[in-house]
């Protein structure tokens, strides 16, 4: 269209065309003015300008023919002869020419027909050399295209907007990404892009206030969740710009920085996490810098090392604090050895630091590239001080145990997990004889020739091990091929070792012999058991808490118990507690504790199933190896042998008994017979005196001889008594000094009538000097009288002659008394008789010569006793010499005095024993009243001897306060004392609470004739006899079971009724007797094991009766208690010292055999068991 | 006359000797045990005590020992009778206070003259029985 300039142009025409001229000459654009013949009318400047070309080649020149035709253009032409023509106009008629000059170009023509006027129709070119504009346009094109085809290319999603943001193009980026298509964007309006997604906020104030002021905003961040793609982050680039001729827009570059900020964030968060991880390492770090310049350290490393950031942070390493990490072997690390390698682990270094001293410490080095930290160098250090002294004590430790393990004497193996050897000790190779090459590594199986492949210990490392870790004592017995067949315990324990990881050890002892003694052991205690079940005795076997630990089959047989009443049972509650016994206890709990050892302990118990039995124990204290402390109990039923000895003793006192019988019967039968002798003898010298000074001659003749025949009757009965007395051994030497001389000269007056009698002279040769003797008196001048008297006898008007002297021989002195005769002398035969009793010569010379026929008998005997003897010389019708010799000092051994009796009592057995001396402490003690020093010294030497502690009281009062002090366990009490009477003694002690269980022996002894009595009794008591007393009492004498039979003597029917209701009571049998006649028959008729008696009674008195009971053989054991008043009157004790005097007289006993008695009666008192125990003890030495 | 206290337990003893003694013009006064004899010389005091040495209640060494304590009796002379003839008889009874012993069986003669004897010696010492005091 045309431009209303150029209308406007045209109709000012002059001023116009000058105008028209002068802009046709300013117009930098080429013009070309053609007539209708297309010749060049005109050109501008510009046109000469452009194409360089001139005035004159141009103007009327066709305009092809134009600088050498370089407008000669087929487009030019088309556009000149057919366009305008027909158009008029036309503009941008574009034209590509390579004008020779100018080059190609390109022409932009705008063309008008014009009628300028006068000048006629013209054509204007106006031109315009777009060439560079085309080339522009081209390359804006182009560069448009290839923006375009960045915009299209580049990842990104683009977005252009046009001012209004409205889209103007979008790269298919945006599209792929935010899955739209073109048609959905394309010109919508930004906010409106796919359902508002694009509406957020933060891009509001981008485009709207940012981009408002400014052209260009990089990296915009939007956070967004859209839609269909979900949260994104995207960075926007957004920019103005003005794409050439396209209008100003906006580019809106995004980038998916989602991912990227993800990984950013990660790799934020890792480097906080390595951060932190390096701060929180305990570890000191540093990191260094290529140059080793310290870029951090961590909180460990300034903590570490004591110092701080500022003192660290980009220092040198080797400047850090002083210096210190200035050493040699950091340098190698830092500077020869990380550049070369990367990483270096575990470099030690040990370095005295100065803050923290001495340090062992472990370096990792490390060169990385810390991403835009640049290439670092971490140093990890590890303090490993104490972990270097740990490990040093860890081998310390390790040697410990391997030399621990060496010098153990049992062999130990080491296996690993899979049973290979580890190690052995040397004790292993020793003991199987083997070497380390054989035996580390190898499987323990493989040993040694397979010696350990045995089934059980595959069991016990495979099976057992692995369950339960640690296993002792297996025992395994295996023939092994170098030591032969062994009994091993093994003990097998599973162990972590440290680092050596989980191992197996193997101790082994070799228990072979161990196994082969207990073997030994258990054969020695089967054969023990086997004997201890043998032997015949009861044997019982208690721990030492006096439990049954056995018994044997003897025992249980024996005392009728079976096993289970009697093992692991106290002893003492055993059999309903039948061994539960005081004596038993002492034996258990006090002697053997004490010695060990006991032998011979005698035990006498009524046992509830067997009865009374005395059983002999041995007590054995012993070590039974494993089984520790035991007692043996070994028993030995001595019932039968007690009551064996029993009936031997019995036998015994029997035979005594018969003996003493004897003797009572001599004593008896010399009383008896003397005292109607002495009668007759007495009333016929009174009256034959009373005929004399009457001078009844005849009465006088035959009273001689009355009084004649009695004394030969008397004379008869002395020799007989004697013999007998000498016989039954009883008789007895009466020691005393005498003068020879004048006993001679006794004898001599005495034999003067005899002597006269046949017309015989006596002659008396008696040595000067002769002295005295020390002898049997009477009984040397009863032999010399004999001899005289025979002498006289059998001679007629000779000479008889008596001749003493004293003889020394064998360094003895001896008195020798000579008595010869002219008589009728003997001859060989007679001689060989004479001697022997109830013999004269012959029986015809009895009659003739009168006599006893006993004399020489006797004489002889007399002789033998005191040591001595007597001879005869003789020849029939010649005389005879008879020789008495004797000891001048008669010896002690043959005689009886009390003071003899002591010696020979003594010296019976046993030193001499002083009262209260020698006797073993803890002996018995026995109390003696007796008011006769003598006796008292007889009592205590005796009882001293049979092992009694004396102790001696001279009367009552001090008898009872000695008794009080001392509690003896018994008393011997004289009868007759002064002053406080044996009876009101006896009533006294049995009076006294404390005193009345003491046992009391009553006793007396008189010396004319030298005899003593006890009366016979066990036991006195008083009455009223009280209830518990007779308990105590009858205790003693317990009988096992049946028949406890007592005999209640009495002749108070009264008191009987008590004594028996008391009696029965303590389960005895009770037989009754008014009086000790009446109580013998019933002896005879049942045997009582006690008897209790009243000594007063009518008919036969307590003592009488005692004395009966004594003399029975069977009856002497049995216990007599007797029960006297409790007050006594006067008469009554002189009563009872009447049948004591009485009984004395009939029935004493010679001093020993009364001490025996006394004994025996303190046994029966229950004393004795003490004594049997210990003289037990002594005989056999048992104590161990 | 002469008084002579015979203590002699057995009857026909005692019959037998004191009426021997009687015949040689004593007077014989009896007891038949120790304790009487005792109380009996006390009472009576005779001039000369014959004692039996065995004697029921009371025996003749007791007996004879408390008549030598007592000083009513003391001064009286004690013949012990025994049936021992040994000299340690003899000694105990001299010692229990026995002026002389004998033995029996007795012969009245050899008795006789011991009891003449100490009476004679009694006699000669004779201080009156309240001034014998020691």
């Amino acid at each position: 269209m045309m431009n209303l300039g150029q209308r406007s142009l045209m109709r000012r025409k002059p001023l116009v065309e000058a105008y028209a001229q002068d802009i046709v000459d300013t117009v930098r654009e080429p013009l070309l003015m053609l007539d209708p013949t297309l010749r060049v009318k005109s050109a501008n400047r510009a046109f000469y300008q452009t194409f360089q070309v001139t005035h004159e080649e141009t103007e009327n020149r066709l305009i092809y023919e134009l600088g050498n035709g370089q407008w000669d253009i087929p487009a030019l032409r088309t556009l000149l002869e057919d366009v305008i023509p027909t158009s008029s106009v036309f503009n941008d008629f574009e034209l590509e020419h390579t004008f020779p000059t100018i080059g190609r170009r390109v022409m932009l023509l705008n063309g008008r027909k014009l009628r300028a006027g006068s000048h006629g129709e013209l054509l204007v070119l106006a031109m315009e050399d777009v060439t560079e504009r085309r080339r522009a346009e081209a390359e804006v094109k182009e560069i448009e295209t290839y923006a375009q085809d960045i915009v299209d290319t580049v990842r990104e999603p683009l977005l252009i907007l046009d001012p209004d943001l409205r889209v103007s193009s979008a790269n298919g980026a945006f599209y792929q990404t935010f899955r739209v298509t073109c048609e959905e964007t394309e010109n919508r309006p930004l906010y409106e892009l796919g359902n508002g997604q694009w509406d957020i906020p933060d891009l509001r104030a981008l485009l709207d206030e940012v981009m408002r002021t400014s052209s260009v905003f990089n990296d915009f961040e939007l956070e967004h969740r859209f839609p269909v793609i979900g949260r994104r982050v995207m960075l926007l680039n957004a920019r103005k710009l003005r794409p050439g001729s396209h209008a100003e827009l906006l580019v809106l570059a995004m980038e998916d920085v989602t991912e990227r900020r993800l990984a950013e964030a990660e790799v934020k968060a890792i480097e906080t996490y390595a951060q932190d991880i390096v701060d929180t390492v305990r570890e000191p770090l540093l990191t260094l810098d290529p140059d080793l310049r310290v870029r951090s350290a961590n909180r460990a490393f300034y903590q570490t090392f004591e110092v701080t950031p500022e003192e660290t942070e980009n220092r040198l390493i080797y400047e850090l604090g002083n210096g210190q990490w200035d050493i040699p072997a950091l340098r190698t690390l830092l500077e020869d050895i990380i550049p070369a390698s990367s990483v270096f682990s575990d470099f030690e270094l040990e370095h005295d630091f100065p803050g923290i001293g001495r340090r062992v410490m472990l370096l990792n080095a490390r060169r990385l590239q810390a991403g835009q930290h640049g290439e670092l160098l971490v140093l990890a250090m590890e303090d490993v001080t104490e972990r270097r002294l740990a490990e040093a004590e860890v081998t310390a430790i390790e040697t410990y145990a391997q030399d621990i393990v060496d010098t153990v004497r049992e062999p130990l193996l080491t296996l690993d997990t899979e049973l290979r050897v580890r190690s052995a000790n040397r004790a292993f190779y020793h003991t199987f004889e083997v070497t380390p090459e054989e035996t580390e590594n190898r499987l323990i199986y493989e040993l040694g020739n397979g010696q350990w492949d045995i089934p059980a210990l595959r069991t016990l490392l495979e099976d057992i091990i692995p369950a339960s870790s640690v296993f002792s004592d297996f025992e395994l017995e295996h023939d092994f091929p170098g030591i032969g067949r062994r009994t091993m315990l093994l003990n097998a324990r599973r162990l972590q070792a440290g680092h050596h990881g989980e191992l197996l050890v193997l101790a082994m002892e070799d228990v072979t012999e161990r196994r082969r003694a207990e073997a030994e052991v258990t054969a020695i205690e089967t054969y023990a058991q086997d004997i201890v079940d043998t032997v015949r005795e009861p044997l019982l076997i208690l721990d030492p808490a006096l439990r049954v630990r056995s018994g044997n089959r003897a025992f249980y047989e024996t005392f009728h118990v079976s096993a289970e009443e009697t093992e692991n049972r106290l002893i003492y509650e055993l059999g309903n507690g039948q061994w539960d016994i005081p004596a038993l206890r002492t034996l258990l709990e006090d002697i053997i504790p004490a010695s060990s050892v006991f032998s011979d302990f005698e035990l006498e118990h009524a046992f509830p199933g067997i009865g009374r039995r005395t059983m002999l124990l041995n007590a054995r204290r012993l070590q039974a190896g494993h089984h520790g402390e035991l007692l043996v109990l070994a028993m030995e039923d001595v019932t039968e042998r007690r009551l064996a000895e029993e009936e031997v003793a019995r036998a015994r006192e029997a035979a005594e008994t018969a003996n003493r019988t004897k003797s009572l019967f001599l004593a008896n039968m010399s009383h008896e017979l003397r005292t109607p002798l002495n009668a007759i003898l007495g009333y016929s010298e009174m009256l034959h005196e009373e005929a004399v000074e009457r001078e009844l001659d005849d009465f006088g003749a035959d009273l001689e001889k009355i009084g004649s025949a009695g004394k030969h009757l008397l004379a008869l009965i002395n020799d007989i008594l004697d013999l007998s007395k000498i016989e039954a051994g009883k008789m007895e030497l009466f020691l005393e000094t005498f003068d020879l001389a004048g006993m001679i000269g006794e004898v001599a007056t005495t034999i003067q009538p005899m002597v006269e009698t046949n017309a015989n002279t006596l002659r008396m040769v008696i040595a000067p000097q002769l002295g005295s003797m020390h002898a049997d008196q009477v009984k040397v001048r009863q032999a010399l009288f004999n001899l005289l008297s025979n002498a006289a006898k059998f001679t007629h008007e000779g000479i008889i002659t008596v001749d003493a002297r004293r003889e020394e021989m064998d360094g003895r002195e001896w008195i020798v008394f000579q008595v010869a005769d002219t008589g009728i002398g003997l001859s060989a035969e007679q001689l060989v008789k004479l001697f022997q009793d109830f013999t004269q010569a012959d029986a015809s010379t009895t009659r003739k010569f009168g006599g006893t026929g006993l004399g020489l008998a006797l004489t002889r005997r007399f002789c033998q006793m005191m040591g001595g003897d007597v001879t005869v010389h003789s020849d029939p019708g010649e005389g005879s010499v008879f020789t008495l010799k004797l000891p001048a000092e008669v010896a002690m051994a043959a005689a009886y005095s009390p003071a003899a009796a002591i010696e020979a009592v003594a010296a019976a057995g046993g030193p001499a024993v002083e009262a209260g001396e020698g006797v073993e402490a803890g002996a018995s003690c026995v109390l003696v009243i007796d008011d006769d020093p003598v006796q008292r010294e007889l009592m205590q030497r005796f009882l001293g001897r049979e092992g009694y502690r004396v102790l001696v009281a001279a009367g009552g009062e001090e008898g009872l306060r000695l008794a009080r002090e001392m509690q003896p366990v018994a008393i011997t009490l004289d009868v007759m004392m002064p002053g406080m009477d044996g009876w009101a003694v006896l009533t006294a002690l049995k009076a006294d609470p404390t005193l009345c269980d003491i046992p009391v022996v009553m006793l007396t002894m008189v010396d004319d004739p030298n005899r003593g009595f006890t009366l016979g009794a066990a036991e006195y008591a008083t009455k009223p006899v009280n209830r518990s007393r007779l308990s105590r009492l009858l205790r003693k004498y317990t009988c096992a079971g049946e028949d406890c039979a007592v005999l209640v003597v009495d002749n108070d029917a009264t008191a009987r009724g008590l004594m028996r209701a008391m009696l029965e009571a303590e389960g005895w049998n009770v037989s009754e007797a008014a009086n000790g006649r009446e109580a013998l028959d019933t002896m005879a008729l049942r045997l009582p094991r006690l008897i209790l008696l009243d000594l007063m009674m009518p008919v036969m008195d307590g003592f009488e009766f005692t004395e009966r009971v004594r003399r029975h053989p069977e009856w002497r054991d049995v216990p007599i208690v007797v029960v006297t008043s409790h007050d006594l009157s006067r008469d009554e004790r002189q009563r009872l010292n009447g049948y004591v005097n009485t009984v004395v007289q009939k029935a004493g006993d010679l001093p020993e055999a009364l001490l025996h008695r006394v004994r025996d009666l303190l046994g029966d008192s229950g004393t004795q068991r003490v004594m049997n125990m210990r003289k037990g003890g002594e005989r056999r030495a048992a104590f161990a | 006359m002469t008084k002579i206290l015979l203590v002699e337990d057995n009857e026909m003893n005692r019959d037998m000797l004191s009426r021997r003694l009687m015949r040689k013009g004593y007077q014989v006064i009896l007891a038949v045990d120790g304790q009487e004899g005792v109380e009996t010389a006390a009472s009576q005091l005779p001039d000369l005590v014959l004692m039996d040495m065995s004697l029921p209640v009371l025996d003749g060494w007791e007996a004879t020992r408390r008549l030598k304590s007592e000083p009513a009796t003391r001064h009286i002379p004690v013949i012990a009778l025994t049936a021992h003839a040994m000299s340690s008889d003899r000694g105990k009874a001299l010692e229990a206070g026995c002026d002389d012993y004998d033995t029996k069986p007795v012969d009245l003669p050899r008795l006789l003259g011991k009891i003449e004897a100490l009476l004679a010696a009694a006699a000669a010492a004779a201080p009156p029985p309240a001034e014998a005091s020691t």
